[in-house]
């Protein structure tokens, strides 16, 4: 059981035509009968982009456990239509925000339908299912990293170039074995750009647990270039299928506030690589 | 266990300024994550001369709608659960409900199929919109349970539709009456009129708490005309409710006839019977 204060939606958009939409998206999460929460979100990203918003305290707390297959709903305000791909819901404890644990509870992935209130284009909402959260050991077959990049640079760099267009680099070690190395460059989507938010799903070289990960292991962020970046949010996760929807989805590590540091391989403008606190249990 | 293969949404809208929706109304049915029913209703459409427009559709103030759809595949109405049903509204013109009801027809057995209520809510004290600035896109309907034979009735609710066919309507009042143990419990006359193309709500007050039970056993539903407007309905659908006011937990079907087949009602006799009994559900 979790209390979930702070709730995080992040999708990905089909990379199809009109995929994309600039119509408000409506989530509901539903408690016996009671709505703990009906909230929008002003997504407005292109066919093929992602999404990732959240961060603010809830009104009304709700117990994770409590949630069914049947308690979330997302839908759509307009009638642009709108196509996601993968959806995926998550939230955190208060007590737990700086503990880098993130529940996750609610995904799909896959989808094919347009949402809109034009009941000519498709439903105006369609159900997120439940998804486990998983334990140290469940076994790891992809990792899910969502991240979202600066609007501004703050500091002495207020609307600075928080975007980047070198690679960036994630490495997972379980114990001392390399089980991840993904580069990110270049993708369908606009990566790492100021203001945007990316969504990338990469497969393990071998499968491993977050307890593999924790007993001397490590996951790792690199940057390969020295066009410094500053990420915002980001947030990893293992998935426990090859591919498909998962039934489990393990927190490996959560950063909901990035904090001052930009990343560069120009050391004078920031950490060549970083080192992401591992979720703990 | 029930299969539940027929659906009806029957909704009252506020009476009071705007509350009416030309939109459609999104009906969602979930089990356990999947989606066993999708449906937009247009629950009231206009003919001419009454207003609104030729071919609208929608829900004017104070106006109730009624209206079945069929469900994609038969499913369990054990598996529902207080999360499983959601009502919305496709568009921006926003639409207020006062109550709103999901009844289900159960798949035959070795008997017609059973009529029962699945979800509701009374006094929504919610709008219903796909604009964020005046209302919600979608609300939950709540579980009922449909009782039993023995459960205490409080109170009954009628909901009524004439269908579109000419001279169907009429201006006459009608009457209500259940007997059970031989006593009347109720004894309710409405008194306006009863339009095509339209639905209508009540809930009447009893005499005195009964069960369905008691009206089995030395009872009896009469549905009657009080004049000479020949009138031929096309769904009745009587339910007994446990509480007698706000929402109830069970929701008794008394009588159920969705497609109206025991002929015209009027006191003229040349036109029609001047009362006719409802069969009793079991």
């Amino acid at each position: 059981m979790s209390t979930i204060d702070v709730l995080w939606l992040a999708h990905l958009n089909r990379n199809v035509d009109d995929a994309g939409s600039d119509s408000t998206i409506n989530l509901t999460i539903n408690v016996d009968g009671e709505d703990v929460l009906d909230k929008d979100f002003g997504s407005n990203v292109g066919d093929g982009e992602a999404y990732l918003n959240g961060g603010a305290q809830l009104d009304a707390p709700f117990d994770s456990a409590a949630l069914t297959n049947a308690s979330v709903r997302i839908g759509i305000r307009g009638d642009d239509a709108w196509s996601p791909g993968d959806v995926l819901l998550f939230g955190h404890s208060l007590a737990e925000f700086n503990s880098h644990v993130a529940v996750p509870l609610a995904m799909e992935s896959g989808l094919t339908e347009f949402l809109s209130t034009d009941p000519s284009e498709g439903p105006l909402t369609v159900p997120l299912r439940r998804i486990d959260p998983g334990t140290s050991s469940t076994v790891i077959r992809r990792v899910l990293l969502l991240v979202h990049t600066q609007w501004s640079g703050g500091g002495l760099f207020p609307g600075g170039d928080t975007g980047t267009d070198s690679a960036i680099q994630l490495e997972v070690f379980a114990g001392e074995n390399l089980v991840l190395r993904e580069e990110i460059d270049d993708t369908s989507q606009s990566d790492l750009e100021r203001g945007t938010s990316n969504w990338y799903v990469m497969d393990t070289l071998v499968p491993f647990t977050r307890g593999e990960v924790q007993a001397g292991g490590r996951i790792v962020l690199s940057i390969l270039g020295g066009d410094a970046w500053k990420p915002m949010v980001l947030f990893v996760f293992g998935l426990d299928t090859a591919s498909g929807r998962p039934n489990q989805l393990v927190s490996l590590a959560s950063r909901p506030v990035w904090g001052p540091r930009w990343m560069s391989s120009d050391t004078g403008e920031g950490d060549p690589s970083v080192d992401l606190e591992i979720t703990p249990g | 266990m029930a299969t539940i293969e027929d659906l009806w949404l029957a909704a009252l809208t506020k009476d009071e300024d705007d509350a009416g929706s030309k939109n459609r109304f999104n009906l969602t049915v979930n089990i356990d994550g999947a989606d066993v029913f999708r449906h937009d209703f247009l629950l009231g459409w206009n003919l001419p001369g009454q207003g609104q427009g030729q071919g609208a559709s929608g829900l004017r103030d104070g106006q109730a709608g009624l209206e079945e759809a069929k469900p994609p595949a038969p499913f369990d109405s054990d598996k529902l659960t207080n999360s499983s049903v959601r009502l919305g509204l496709r568009g921006d013109d926003a639409w207020a409900p006062k109550h709103a009801m999901v009844i289900g027809r159960a798949q035959a057995d070795f008997t017609p199929g059973r009529i029962l209520a699945l979800a509701m809510e009374t006094e929504i004290d919610r709008w219903l919109s796909a604009d964020s600035d005046e209302g919600r896109l979608t609300m939950p309907v709540r579980r009922v349970g449909a009782g039993t034979s023995t459960t205490i009735i409080r109170r009954v609710l009628l909901l009524v539709y004439t269908d579109r066919a000419s001279d169907v309507d009429t201006e006459s009042d009608i009457k209500l009456q259940i007997a059970a143990s031989g006593q009347l419990m109720l004894d309710q006359k409405i008194t306006h009129d009863f339009r095509r193309v339209r639905a209508y709500w009540h809930f009447l007050e009893v005499e005195r708490p009964f069960t369905r039970a008691d009206v089995a056993s030395k009872g009896s539903i009469h549905l009657s005309i009080l004049g000479t407007d020949a009138w031929l309905p096309m769904t009745v659908f009587v339910f007994g409710l446990d509480t007698e006011e706000g929402r109830p937990g069970e929701v008794v079907t008394l009588s159920a006839v969705p497609k109206w087949d025991l002929g015209w009602l009027s006191t003229d006799p040349s036109e029609g019977a001047p009362s006719v009994p409802l069969p009793i559900s079991n």
